[in-house]
């Protein structure tokens, strides 16, 4: 299977071979575009023609950023309830444009994570595919691709609570709380000089100021711990953010960076810090390590 | 925590139940065959450390040398015998035969499709129905989940399987031998299109079928005709 990871102007690649549990990773990089409206119609075909993949594997499943997507809140019982909700906001006509996924969010019944997604990014990549005689298999958004991979690979599934904290950029911040396998938070958040600032939550309030108040403590300390959290996985998709490089410098046992090369202590590649910061962006080919129990 | 794939269906995803990895399951590893291609290697500060490759050398002197002694023992030999590649196979399709002998859990079956993973789809208008399926398939490997559906439930069971690209010669050969096998078969109905083929017949003989064509492209089996009926369907496209 190959993986692809779109996040802006550039994606990644990752090639993998599943044997019953076992899983190798055939090869993996990364191509830059300098037109952004060619890579979804190109990059099935710029993949397909890599040196490096195996021709034979005609399986893609492809990762896209949460920044191509539309996150919104919303309450209600059923999908009755969600058509009202819909009628009542004019999100109905949004239908026309997007398609729209609700996600159970938060430990309440009636509250989901809204998730939507232009149609024409979905029938570009799913042509795209097609045209080039590849099968698609699944289409992932990043931080939540990130997340099964701290689930599948970093033990995250074990755990009663885990962060999972995206660097988008140096100065922004994604991230997702789960307890006790439940969602808990959806948080986008700035870094302004020393301080974080809330842009979106979705989801257990009282969870959102949590996070809030770590985040804060991951840009004001140097030697970052968390007792609020059994576990924080950090990852960062573009840039080489200052609190990544200090959680190198000064490791902690529960603050982990989700370094696919490093999981299995195969880490010799990581020689320098750039390096680790270009490993990083694999984290988001988390939903290739689907059910994997590593 | 829910896994996202933007091809479902939109609209509410409700999932209520999702069953954790077995701790007690056989732990895999992951394989790096190249960790390092496609990367620029910049130096700055982060490990000042020298890396002592002296013995390096002879290290990989060492590896090559046994690397070539198995490679020429394996050319001598039959690996497919020696991995028993199907193993695998054979538990799913096992546990298959199981579920469709199973009549509560065949009552509830909607769907069975493998690609490179096997997914079993039910019907319930009970959710605890699943440990019904999960002792009707009695093997560990798979993972269980159940949504709300309308008044009911759809119950999910998925495992994971081995996947091999053959070429369409092969395909088209591998096809034939099985409908030449098959054809003479009075319970045998086939039909065949381009990289498309269609088998209905007696659960024996599709779950035959089943085991020679499992990893090179995607099946579909459904119930046939009635839940007494003996009759099985099968699709196959590559």
């Amino acid at each position: 299977m190959i993986g692809v990871s779109i996040h802006r102007n550039e994606i990644t690649y990752l090639q993998s071979d599943k044997r019953k549990q076992d899983f190798s990773v055939l090869t993996h990089g990364e191509i830059n575009y300098k037109q952004y409206d060619k890579i979804i119609t190109n990059v099935v075909k710029d993949v397909a023609n890599l040196e490096d993949i195996n021709k034979e594997d005609k399986a893609i499943s492809f990762i896209i950023d949460s920044e191509f997507c539309l996150f919104n809140e919303v309450f209600c019982e059923d999908d009755n309830s969600l058509n009202f909700h819909q009628d009542l906001s004019g999100n109905s006509r949004m239908l026309d444009y997007m398609d729209s996924y609700y996600y159970p969010i938060n430990n309440r019944d009636d509250n989901y994570l809204g998730i939507h997604i232009n149609k024409n990014i979905k029938s570009g990549l799913i042509s795209s595919v097609e045209s080039s005689n590849y099968s698609l298999r699944s289409i992932g958004i990043g931080l939540f691709s990130a997340e099964m991979m701290a689930r599948s690979v970093f033990g995250a599934h074990a755990l009663d609570n885990y962060l999972v904290v995206r660097f988008i950029t140096s100065n922004l911040i994604e991230v997702l709380y789960i307890n006790d396998g439940i969602l808990m938070i959806y948080g986008k958040y700035r870094i302004s000089g020393n301080s974080v600032y809330l842009i979106k939550a979705i989801g257990n309030k009282k969870n959102g100021e949590t996070v809030i108040s770590f985040l804060n403590h991951l840009t004001k300390v140097n030697r970052i711990s968390t007792k609020e959290f059994n576990k924080v996985f950090i990852y960062q998709s573009s840039g080489n953010s200052p609190i990544i490089k200090k959680i190198l410098k000064r490791k902690s046992k529960n603050v982990v960076l989700l370094n696919l090369f490093n999981c299995n202590s195969q880490g010799k590649s990581d020689k320098t810090i750039s390096q680790t910061f270009k490993n990083l962006k694999f984290a988001e080919h988390g939903q290739l390590f689907r059910g994997i129990n590593v | 925590m829910f896994d996202i794939d933007l091809l479902n269906s939109s609209g509410l995803q409700k999932i209520i139940l999702r069953q954790k990895v077995d701790e007690n399951s056989r732990r895999g590893k992951i394989v790096f065959s190249n960790p390092s291609l496609g990367l620029n290697l910049d130096n700055d500060n982060y490990n000042h450390e020298e890396v002592d490759n002296s013995s390096d050398g002879l290290l990989s002197y060492v590896v090559s040398i046994i690397l070539v002694l198995c490679l020429t023992i394996f050319a001598f030999l039959d690996y497919k015998q020696i991995f028993s590649i199907s193993t695998s196979n054979h538990s799913v399709v096992s546990s298959l035969i199981r579920l469709v002998n199973h009549s509560d859990a065949r009552n509830m079956l909607d769907s069975i499709v493998i690609n490179d993973e096997v997914r079993l789809t039910f019907y319930s208008d009970d959710a605890s129905k699943i440990k019904q399926i999960e002792s009707a398939l009695d093997e560990g490997s798979y993972q269980y989940k159940v949504y709300e559906s309308g008044g009911g439930y759809i119950l999910e069971a998925k495992n994971t399987i081995s996947i091999f690209n053959k070429n369409d010669q092969e395909m088209k050969t591998l096809l034939n031998s099985i409908v030449d096998k098959y054809d003479k078969n009075t319970n045998m109905s086939i039909h065949r299109e381009h990289r498309y083929i269609k088998f209905i017949s007696d659960y024996k003989s599709i779950f035959g079928i089943l085991e020679e064509i499992i990893n090179f492209g995607t099946t579909k089996i459904y119930l046939h005709g009635d839940v007494n009926s003996n009759l099985i369907g099968l699709e196959f496209y590559y």
